[in-house]
């Protein structure tokens, strides 16, 4: 990078960042810190925590998302939260993915998808107009997105013909893949691909199989409460009606786990601390994770996190 | 063959797929935030040469492929095969019309060419980027002929025909760029 280059990006994100704080002053969410090393990682099979020693005593771990300790403070009563904090995944480089990441998450009380979701794409709108792009916001659900582009509904099809898709679509082996591995592919390959990179789109109600940790929808349990957001070809955030029911947690916490053992991916303990808050009690709330880096990339016009972040991963 | 993961992925690697050997073009990580993360890969197929688009999940392997780039030195033509010789190990390989393919318009003996083989056999052959060939018939470039716009066609001992100016004759040596198929120069030693 060159040294104006350096200034450049190193303005642009000290721009971001001050706009950030003033979009959640503004709307009175509390900034919060929460420990990035903790006890256990995410039983989440598509991903691989980083490991820290600790001398002799049991291993810690690099937070992926700081989502179990800031649902823990809220059921420890805090209000409205946010936190720009750094998360780190394994083997996750490329011109899209920092192994380490600076992601903006934030938990909003009595929110529904369709608030959260209509909050996010506000904030990614004014993060973009501090380098005057303006974007329109466009909602669309996952279903209506499929059949615009796709010419049908993912949802309605059987495992053999998610096959045949993909495989059509250039996915090798598609017959070892889960459905929602299948989905996974199809949809950023068919659908995410061809939405219009000159607009936020805000693509709401998943399938029920990527649920996360949201709830179902109660109109539709094929569906799940859960939103994703689109820019410039990019996929920005994710967010949640979360999930407040801890049997139901747990049961989706030991299918990853599973997962992981069918895989041979290692082993990963279920997060006791969580599920005992979840029974504690998590008041009503929708929650998102904004990936930063992704915002500035848009931004900043350019392709590759290389070309902004003055320490990428493979330059280390 | 040994194996590789997608995570060895890279440019230049011989993978092969669906019984074809392939090159790896381009290689892409692409993951949703909370999804399977998968490989996207350009290949280039090295029997037909045909670039196309594949996905492979993240962590899956795909076997090797025995191919590999030799220089050697080009020997004769015997009206099947041509005959190409490892400098180094002195063998001799023998490519098919299938193998040459365009090549054969600029092959000249005693040039050294990149040959790739499968699996031990030659797949393709490159020839040198620029080559020096006999034009063994052309006409003769009448002077103030403009109506041609100054080129005249010319043909070489490889029985390849290329465009040339007037000025150059029948029996002089020229300069081909074997890539584009063009006239560059006449050679050096004319």
């Amino acid at each position: 990078m060159s040294q104006s280059g350096l200034i450049k990006t190193l303005k642009l994100r000290a721009e971001l960042l001050a706009a950030v704080r003033s979009f959640f002053a503004q709307r009175s969410v509390l900034e919060v810190e929460t420990p990035v090393l903790g006890t256990t990682a995410v039983t989440d099979p598509n991903i691989q925590s980083f490991v820290v020693a600790d001398d002799n005593k049991p291993p810690r771990y690099l937070q992926s998302s700081p989502e179990f300790f800031m649902k823990r403070l809220l059921v420890d009563g805090a209000p409205d939260i946010y936190q720009i904090t750094k998360a780190f995944r394994q083997a996750e480089a490329g011109a899209r993915h920092n192994p380490e990441f600076t992601l903006i998450e934030w938990y909003r009380r009595e929110f529904d998808l369709a608030q959260i979701s209509q909050e996010t794409a506000e904030l990614v709108q004014q993060l973009l107009l501090i380098r005057e792009i303006s974007l329109p916001i466009q909602r669309i659900s996952y279903r209506a997105a499929c059949q615009q582009m796709l010419g049908l509904d993912l949802i309605e099809q059987s495992l053999q013909s998610l096959i045949q898709l993909a495989t059509k679509q250039g996915l090798v082996a598609a017959d070892k893949l889960p459905r929602a591995a299948l989905y996974d592919f199809i949809f950023d390959q068919a659908v995410v691909a061809h939405l219009p990179q000159d607009v936020i789109h805000i693509v709401e109600y998943y399938p029920a199989e990527q649920a996360s940790l949201a709830q179902l929808s109660q109109a539709d349990a094929q569906l799940a409460e859960r939103f994703e957001i689109f820019a410039g070809g990019f996929e920005l955030a994710n967010g949640f009606l979360e999930l407040r029911d801890a049997e139901e947690q747990r049961q989706r916490f030991q299918q990853d786990v599973q997962i992981r053992s069918q895989q041979g991916l290692p082993a990963v303990a279920i997060d006791e601390t969580f599920i005992a808050a979840l029974q504690q009690g998590l008041p009503a709330c929708a929650g998102v994770a904004l990936g930063l880096d992704r915002v500035h990339l848009i931004a900043a016009q350019v392709e590759s996190l290389d070309q902004l972040l003055p320490f990428p991963w493979s330059a280390l | 063959m040994a194996g590789y993961n997608t995570n060895e992925f890279r440019s230049g690697l011989k993978i092969m797929l669906d019984g074809d050997p392939y090159t790896i073009v381009e290689n892409i990580l692409v993951k949703p935030g909370k999804g399977q993360a998968f490989s996207r890969v350009k290949i280039r197929n090295l029997k037909t040469g045909r670039v196309v688009d594949k996905t492979f999940k993240s962590g899956d392997s795909v076997d090797a492929a025995d191919v590999m780039e030799v220089d050697m030195q080009y020997l004769y033509a015997d009206g099947e095969d041509w005959h190409f010789m490892d400098q180094n190990t002195f063998e001799q390989h023998a490519a098919n019309k299938v193998a040459v393919g365009d090549a054969a318009l600029w092959l000249k003996e005693q040039d050294i060419c990149v040959v790739t083989l499968y699996n031990g056999a030659p797949l393709s052959i490159q020839p040198p980027n620029f080559v020096e060939l006999k034009i063994v018939e052309t006409d003769p470039g009448l002077k103030g002929d403009t109506a041609t716009g100054g080129i005249k066609p010319a043909y070489l001992e490889t029985g390849a025909m290329v465009r040339v100016p007037l000025f150059v004759d029948q029996g002089e040596s020229i300069r081909i760029d074997t890539r584009s198929g063009e006239y560059v120069s006449r050679a050096k030693d004319s």
